[in-house]
Parts: C-alpha cells; structure tokens; sequence
C-alpha cells in the first residue's frame, strides 16, 4: 500500500470527516506554498512559503536527529496532558511520544490541514493516528475550540497540562499559536470558576436541574422561537441586551422608545429597572442558581417571557414561570430523549461565565446580527457595582467593591476604571466572541459608561435607537403564539422516561457498593500485609480498569455533583504527588466512592421529592 | 577561545534552537554572531582569500535566521556552515 493509502486509511479509522477533507485536497494546488526537498543525509523534509522566505519545518542536516533532540527537551510526568503545536514532518511527535505511556495524552494541533495533507502523501504517520492517546485538532475542522478543549480538560488535570510548540510554528501562525494557548487557558480558568461555583452551590445545581428537566416537559424551547423568528427579516431589527451594570440609569428611559423596534433581552438583575421604567422586556434570561429573590420582589412578572437553562433558580421557576423558553444541556441522556421527541436538540450554548454572556448568545443564536449593549458596564464605573434597584441587596457599594479582587481596565473615554476579575473575564469572552464573529455581527456598546470592549462600536443609546430600530414587529406576540413543545400524550410519556432515571441511580449504587466493598477488603489485606506485592499490583490493575467502566457511566455526570468535594480532593492531590503508596491510592479511590455513595443518596432523595411527586 | 570552546558552544546553541527554546536560543546565536563578526574582521590575508566569502554567507545566512526568529534555520546554518567556518579559522590561523 502507498503511503498516502495506508496514513488515510489509518485517519479514516478514527476520523472520517478528517480523512474525506484530506482526501479532497489536491497537492499540486498548493505546490507553490509548500513542497518536499531531501535533507543532507537522504531523508525528506516538509517545507512552507511565507511571504518571500522559505521555512524548513525539519532540520536540513539531520531530521531524525532533530527530532530526538526536540523530545528530549520534555520531561513527561504520568497523566500529564500535552498539547504539541505543530505537526511537520510527524518525526518530533514520534519521539515525543515515545517517552509518553498510556496515562498522558497527546493533543496534536496543525494550523495547516494543507500542510498536513501534503505531508499524508511523503511521510508514514499512520502509527502516531493510531496511537490511542494521541488526539489532532485543526482548526478548521473544530470551529468550537472550548467545546473540544472541554472534552480534554477537567479539573483533576490542570496542574498537569503543558505546551509544546515546534520549531517555526510560532513565529509562521503566531496568531492561531497564540489563540490556541488562550484557548486552553481560558478553559483551566473555566475549570477553576467550575470549582468554586460547584462547592459554592453544592446540592443546589443538581436539584435544580432535576427540577428543570422536568418541567421543561410542558414548556417551550428557544429553537422554536428561532423557528418563528426565521419567517422574518432580522437583519433589519436589533436585539439589545440589558445589563445591570451602574450606567443602565443613564439611559435605560429610552429604552420605551425601542420597545417593538428591537428585541429586548434583560437579564435578571436588571429586571427591576427596565420594568420601572415601563418596559416590557421581550426575554428576561436568569440563570444564577442563587439569584436573590429581590431581583423579582414588588415588580408584576405575570407577563414575562422567561428564558431558563438547568442552573436557573428553582423557586424562580416555581412562582413567576408561566411562559418558559428552555435551553442548554441537562443530562446527556435526557438532551437526548428530548431530541428524540423533538427531531431537534435542545440548543446549548458555550457559557461565558455570566447571565449576560448569555443573553448575548442567545441573541446571535436567534437570528440577530445587530446587538445592541446597555448596562454592559463590566467595571465599577462612578464607584459603583449596579443598577440602583440593585445595589441595595449587595449591600453598600463601596463595601462590595473593596470585597473583590480589582483589576485595572480601560474605560470607554480612555480612561482607567476598576473592574474585578469576574468582569475581567466576562470582558475577554465578549471580546473573543465578537471577534470570532466579526465578518456577521455587528455589536454597538451603548452602556454610555464602563470598560472598553474591543470589536464593539462605541455610541449613545439615543443615537443607536434613531440609527437601528426603524423597522417594527411585535416579538412578544410571536412569542405567546407559540405552542408547548409537547404535546400532552408526549408529555406523559416524557415523564414516564425521566422517571426512569430511578432506575439508572439503583443500578449505579450497586457497582459503588461493590467497588466500596472490594477497596476496603483489599485495604485490610494490605493493612494485615496479608497479599504478596505481585498479587496487590494486578489487583490495584483490576479496580483501576473497574474505575475506567465506571467513569464512562452517563448517571456519573450527576452524581458527580453531589460528590464535588471528594473529586476535586482527588485531583489536587493524587496525580500531582510524586510518589503514592499503594495503601494511599487505595484510600484516596475509596474516599471518592464513598462520596459517590453520599451523592447516590442525595440524588435519590432529589428525585423523590422533584420527579417523583405530582 | 579555543576551537574546541567554540565548536561545544555551537552544539550548545544549535541544542536549544532544535528544542525551540527561544529566549534561550537567541540569546547564544546572539553571542556567537558577535564571535563571527570579530574571526571574520581578525582573518589572515590568505584566509580572506581562501575561505572569505565562505565566511561571510554563513554570517549573513545565520543572520538573516535570526532576524526571522527561524530557529530551525538558526541551528542547521551552526551545525553546517558555522561548524566548518570555526574548522577552517582554527586550521588556517
């Protein structure tokens, strides 16, 4: 077999939309950008054109050796993560990956699928695609980096993740090097802001979203706004997202003159105002899983349109949600039984961190390609942290801002404004976002106050709404024609289905219990030095294999919720010490099923009490 | 400096440039243009003319590398021209 046949075929067995993009392209198209010319000592060395220079992605001297030397710059620790930028000639992974075993992993990024093609077509690599730890990424292939950046990194790891660049592949795709390493760090802060707001909330995000899949069974979802929303001309119509920030005082009278002109999206913490100041808001989104009930206090909310996900606060939902758009991912499983039902998924949207960055996608995802932000302070402007029908329930503002961890940012005048880390972040996704977005969207920061956000048009309220809301239509009304998801046979069978996950929790508590059982038998022979060293290694080989099953079981996603503290424990201590003791390991894997155990029961008191109930 | 000084500081540097270490690479490739610059302004008249334009390509390819940040190019003009240059200065002197 050639070695393109034999690399493509290898591809093909694991990534076929890889293989047929591969396939589809013609090297002697790009001839000219790249080739192929033979090193000092005989081997083959891939070559690129940028600008007037020719780049060698090998040494012209000896390949080989090259390659052995740039491996040997890494040390690999156990169950370290390694994301390689670059690809080349596959020589330097080669040897790379020659020092790794089967506890690392190995992301492999090529800026340059052309490149990469090229390269099927002169060098085997067919061994390095098949290596089961070894995962490529092309960005043109992934457009959602974080969406795969998620799948790779989780908590346990974070301390154990490094960077790999080869030789030239800096300096030749400096920005797309640059995004990718930004990519990955903005997924380990991901991880950490999961941390806190998993200890913080505790049982409260499970219940919640027990309670959400539920009673998403006999509302609406936001695909069928998006569907009704496609019958009309959205070009023409902004969508403006209202935020709490301190400048929303500023303008937020104007806003009356927008109502039907535009699409309006308030996020929870500005409901108070908008509704004060007598408008009504096309979509309020809550997502805060302990938002403050005085956010909806002394305010009529009989006509609000909510749009909810599974983090939304349960009481919200009980009191005040009438008309309910439902979005995002629940449990796998349960995502998977409604697009069963409903031919479609759910629609789930990367999370900047914060209810606006929600608002925001939801915006784009329904169709506008005008946004319009106000209240979008992202920093303590004028010394404050809110709205004024806010501020109140955070207590004195000069008392809430000392609170946090500040950060200087320029604001929309050129000037400096305190920010804290949070807005830092929400400010960097909205800046990431819009610039991937950049050629579609258009977004005006009508805030009139706060930080600076890159990539936005920077202009007064009064001024956005005489320039873009010219055209009317009555959202609201399209949105009340709209029926329930379900019809109420579907929602009977629905119910009948999500009550199964009763079942799925019992099945689970038995593997736990064994597994409990097993650790403890096998941590008293240790203890009573009752088993030969051989014996105890296969044995620990055996429940690590048994840990590996388990891990794959969807419920675990659940029941991980309740057992965060026991998880993270795990992954602070276990693969970042040097050396463990068999008798430590044993004890570290019982603690987390003990609090797999603690988070079975949870769950099935949860369920009881949220699914079973009438 | 004696050649075998230099010659173990090229292998150095061509090390790091191979393993991409920047800061590092650039800081030695930096050094060593300087040494080259001083052996080629300090050669013999009969060194000129036997290897002086020799001396001068593998300046201005090492050079034009560097300015490019091309690390790959860096450390395969050491391993290659600037090996042989420090050989032939050493044996001619």
């Amino acid at each position: 077999m050639e070695i393109f046949e034999k690399n493509i075929a290898a591809i093909e067995q694991r990534y076929e939309l890889l293989a047929e993009k591969i396939r589809k392209i013609d090297i002697d198209m790009v001839a000219g950008r790249m080739g192929i010319e033979m090193a000092a000592n005989g081997l083959q060395i891939p070559w690129v054109k940028s600008g007037k220079r020719i780049w060698r992605l090998n040494s012209r001297q000896n390949p080989q050796e090259a390659a052995e030397i740039y491996a040997d710059r890494y040390q690999i620790r156990m169950y370290g993560i390694y994301f390689i930028f670059g690809f080349s000639d596959g020589r330097s992974v080669r040897e790379f990956l020659k020092k790794c075993d089967d506890t690392n992993l190995i992301v492999i990024c090529e800026p340059d699928l052309e490149l990469f093609a090229m390269n099927c077509h002169y060098f085997e690599i067919s061994d390095i695609i098949q290596e089961k730890n070894v995962i490529p990424y092309f960005t043109e292939l992934e457009h959602d980096m974080d969406a795969f950046l998620s799948k790779i990194i989780d908590y346990t790891r974070i301390k154990l993740l490094e960077f790999c660049i080869l030789p030239g592949y800096d300096v030749l795709h400096n920005e797309l090097c640059e995004n990718f390493m930004d990519g990955v760090v903005d997924r380990i802060r991901n991880e950490l802001v999961n941390k806190s707001t998993g200890m913080a909330f505790e049982r409260l995000i499970p219940q919640h979203t027990l309670y959400h899949m539920k009673n998403m069974i006999y509302h609406k979802n936001i695909e069928q706004l998006r569907l009704a929303l496609e019958k009309y001309d959205l070009l023409k119509i902004p969508c403006i997202i209202v935020s709490a920030g301190p400048s929303l005082d500023k303008n937020v009278h104007l806003l009356r003159q927008a109502q039907g002109k535009a699409f309006i999206v308030v996020v929870d913490a500005a409901l108070r105002t908008v509704l004060k100041a007598g408008v009504r808001p096309d979509l309020v989104c809550t997502v805060d899983a302990k938002s403050p009930e005085r956010f909806f206090e002394g305010v009529d909310l009989r006509d609000i349109v909510w749009a909810y996900t599974r983090t939304t606060r349960k009481s919200i939902a009980e009191n005040y949600g009438k008309d309910v758009f439902y979005y995002g991912a629940f449990y796998h499983k349960w995502n998977e039984t409604i697009k069963e039902q409903l031919g479609y998924p759910i629609p789930s949207f990367p999370s900047g961190g914060s209810v606006s960055c929600e608002a925001f996608v939801i915006g784009l995802y329904l169709g506008f390609r005008t946004v319009i932000l106000i209240g979008q302070d992202l920093a303590f402007t004028g010394g404050l942290s809110h709205t004024k029908e806010v501020v109140g329930m955070f207590g004195d503002n000069n008392e809430y801002i000392k609170g946090q961890k500040l950060v200087e940012v320029e604001s929309i005048d050129g000037t400096m404004l305190n920010t804290d880390f949070q807005m830092w972040c929400y400010k960097k996704w909205f800046e990431k976002v819009i610039k991937i977005n950049q050629d579609q969207i258009k977004v005006i920061d009508a805030t009139e106050g706060g930080a600076k956000i890159e990539g936005t048009i920077i202009q007064t309220f009064a001024e956005t709404i005489k320039q873009e809301c010219g055209e009317s239509l009555d959202f609201y009304e399209i949105e009340k024609q709209i029926p329930a998801a379900f019809s109420l046979e579907q929602q009977v069978e629905l119910l009948g289905k999500l009550r199964e996950i009763k079942d799925e929790v019992e099945e689970f508590s038995k593997k736990v219990d064994a597994m409990i059982e097993w650790q403890e038998s096998l941590l008293t022979r240790v203890e009573v030095s009752s088993i030969s060293k051989e014996d105890l290694l296969k044995e620990l080989k055996d429940i690590s294999m048994q840990y590996e099953k388990i891990d794959q079981e969807t419920i675990l996603d659940f029941i991980s919720m309740y057992a965060h503290k026991e998880e993270y424990e795990l992954g602070d201590q276990i693969y970042t010490e040097e050396k463990i003791e068999p008798k430590d390991l044993l004890k570290k894997g019982l603690s987390l099923y003990k609090g797999y155990q603690k988070g079975v029961k949870m769950l099935t008191e949860d369920i009881e009490e949220i699914l079973m109930k009438d | 400096m004696s050649e075998n000084e230099l010659q173990e500081k090229i292998s150095e540097a061509a090390l790091v440039l191979y393993q991409n270490k920047e800061r590092e690479a650039m800081q030695q490739v930096k050094e060593l243009l300087l040494i080259f610059q001083s052996m080629i302004q300090n050669q013999t008249k009969e060194q000129m003319e036997t290897g002086g334009n020799f001396a001068l390509l593998m300046q201005r390819e090492l050079l034009e590398n560097y300015k490019s940040l091309d690390m790959i190019g860096m450390a395969d003009c050491l391993m290659e021209k600037a090996t042989l240059f420090t050989q032939f200065y050493f044996q001619n002197k």
